[in-house]
């Protein structure tokens, strides 16, 4: 069996940032990652913020050149970790490769976040996907999903992509709403749809950020939403049409085109739908942590109702309420990788505590780490939920409470 | 324009919401667990990594307790079935002899 120090799945920017912090101090890293190249979503992203670019994969072959000049840690690339058991004091990790599992004494669960899917009719069709999927193709790979699409939804993700795909000479009919939820089936309403509308302003052209206060009340909201121009209103390189919903993809053997129609100020469908031609649909129904291998490890976890802020509980260094399990990252709540990095060091200060076994030690490197994040948080381009700021709270507090007990 | 009976909510098992809503007024099932273990949602090769947000998000009627709650289970990712052999073989103590 394979012995190391610390085991980190995932080598997006917690992971790969706490892999350096502690591949520094000379600890014995192993970070899995399932993808063949190390990064996680860094590889893709690509935005202005402020009078600055964010370019990911620089970001990424930084942290990735940091980390070649510590021998202690190791990559091991294009390998999915699918349990996790504690024996000994430390933990038996296995993977999908079936080769021997490897023994850890610490694991730090940076597994980041999953896409939430739209499901319309006709979203099984080929050249239907979710925009993080898109983001991959233009970015990662270099390929154009398709010569003319629409985005479906104002995922946290939907500005960012489209602005890309335009860069990318990429045509969109522009982003338009999910189609309110009847029957029973699985969705969102109209009205939460647009609630995200508020947190986005800041995105929207100069013009109309005033409005952005007027957003945040139930009555205007559905004012200025419905009364949109049917052709939208141009944001991020293309047109946000909030009073327009996709009631269906067509095609036969792929997409050949989106059915629209248009919504009132309650969310509810009205008049005739109408086809645009589009050859390719973009699905943005939001990210959700993946804490699966938590839970599977017996960490006590926050549940909600849709699935959507389903995370471990977790201390102010990423400890879970189980010895030696750690987590940082997108597991904890959807923000940028900016946030992401600074809770990879703060992992790394709770990783050492307990490696050393002085879990008051590193005082001053856990207090510094606290404020990066507190700045990444501040300066963080865009809220993605603003619900996650209150989730966290509760969730710390939960922590608290459960060790003190425990 | 709109057919709700062609919506497939897990693709995988190509199950579609008109046939969880037939199972859920015939069978009533009176959890999620129970919906899913009759309809096979979220039980194929993606084992709800895609379809558990849409799951979740299923209005279950008001017979049917809200377990939301689905567990996780190792293996959390799809394994080879070899994998599973060789820790049978090797719970079990004996040599494992490939046919």
């Amino acid at each position: 069996m394979s012995q190391t120090d610390v085991l980190v799945v995932g080598a997006g920017p917690a992971g790969l940032t706490a892999a350096q912090e502690l591949g520094r101090r000379g600890i014995r890293v192993t970070v899995i990652d399932e993808y063949p190249t190390a990064g996680g979503r860094l590889l893709g992203q690509l935005y202005q913020a402020g009078d600055h670019w964010w370019v990911g994969r620089q970001v990424a072959e930084q942290l990735l050149s940091d980390i070649s000049g510590h021998p202690a840690v190791r990559l091991r690339l294009g390998t999915s970790v699918s349990g996790l058991e504690r024996r000994d004091k430390g933990w038996v990790v296995e993977d999908t490769s079936g080769g021997e599992p490897a023994m850890a004494r610490a694991v730090l669960l940076a597994t980041g976040a999953a896409e939430i899917p739209i499901a319309i009719p006709g979203w099984t069709l080929p050249g239907v996907m979710t925009v993080g999927a898109a983001q991959v193709m233009a970015n990662v790979h270099r390929v154009r999903p398709g010569q003319r699409g629409v985005i479906v939804g104002l995922g946290a993700l939907s500005f960012a992509v489209a602005q890309e795909l335009r860069w990318a000479g990429v045509d969109l009919a522009g982003i338009v709403m999910p189609p309110p939820p009847r029957n029973g089936m699985p969705g969102w309403t109209v009205e939460e749809e647009w609630r995200k509308m508020a947190h986005l302003a800041h995105l929207a052209p100069t013009w109309m950020r005033p409005l952005s206060s007027l957003l945040r009340r139930a009555g205007w909201r559905r004012r200025l939403l419905a009364g949109a121009p049917q052709a939208g209103v141009a944001v991020a390189g293309t047109r946000l049409r909030p009073n327009v919903a996709a009631l269906a993809i067509e095609g036969d053997a792929a997409v050949s085109a989106v059915v629209l129609q248009r919504l009132n100020g309650h969310g509810n469908l009205v008049g005739e739908p109408w086809r645009e031609a589009v050859d390719f649909v973009c699905t943005s129904g939001g990210l959700r942590p993946i804490p699966d291998l938590a839970a599977a490890a017996g960490a006590a976890m926050h549940y909600s109702w849709d699935g959507r802020y389903d995370v471990p509980l977790f201390g102010p260094c990423g400890d879970t309420t189980v010895p030696g399990l750690y987590v940082a990252g997108n597991i904890l709540g959807i923000e940028g990788a900016a946030v992401a990095m600074a809770q990879g060091q703060l992992a790394s200060v709770g990783i050492l505590r307990h490696l050393l076994g002085k879990p008051d030690g590193f005082g001053p490197e856990a207090d510094q780490f606290a404020l990066q994040l507190a700045e990444a948080r501040r300066h963080a381009p865009l809220v993605f939920d603003p619900a996650w700021a209150a989730i966290h709270e509760k969730v710390m507090a939960d922590f608290q409470r459960e060790t003190r007990e425990g | 324009m709109s057919k709700t009976e062609s919506l497939v909510v897990c693709r995988c098992e190509n199950l579609t919401w008109d046939e969880v809503e037939r199972a859920i007024s015939e069978l009533k099932p009176t959890s999620l667990r129970q919906l899913k273990l009759i309809t096979r949602w979220g039980m194929g090769i993606c084992q709800g990594r895609v379809c558990r947000s849409l799951m979740a998000m299923a209005e279950v009627p008001d017979h049917a307790e809200r377990d939301f709650r689905l567990t996780v289970r190792p293996p959390c990712k799809p394994i080879r079935m070899g994998i599973l052999k060789d820790a049978e073989a090797e719970e079990v103590g004996e040599p494992c002899q490939d046919a």
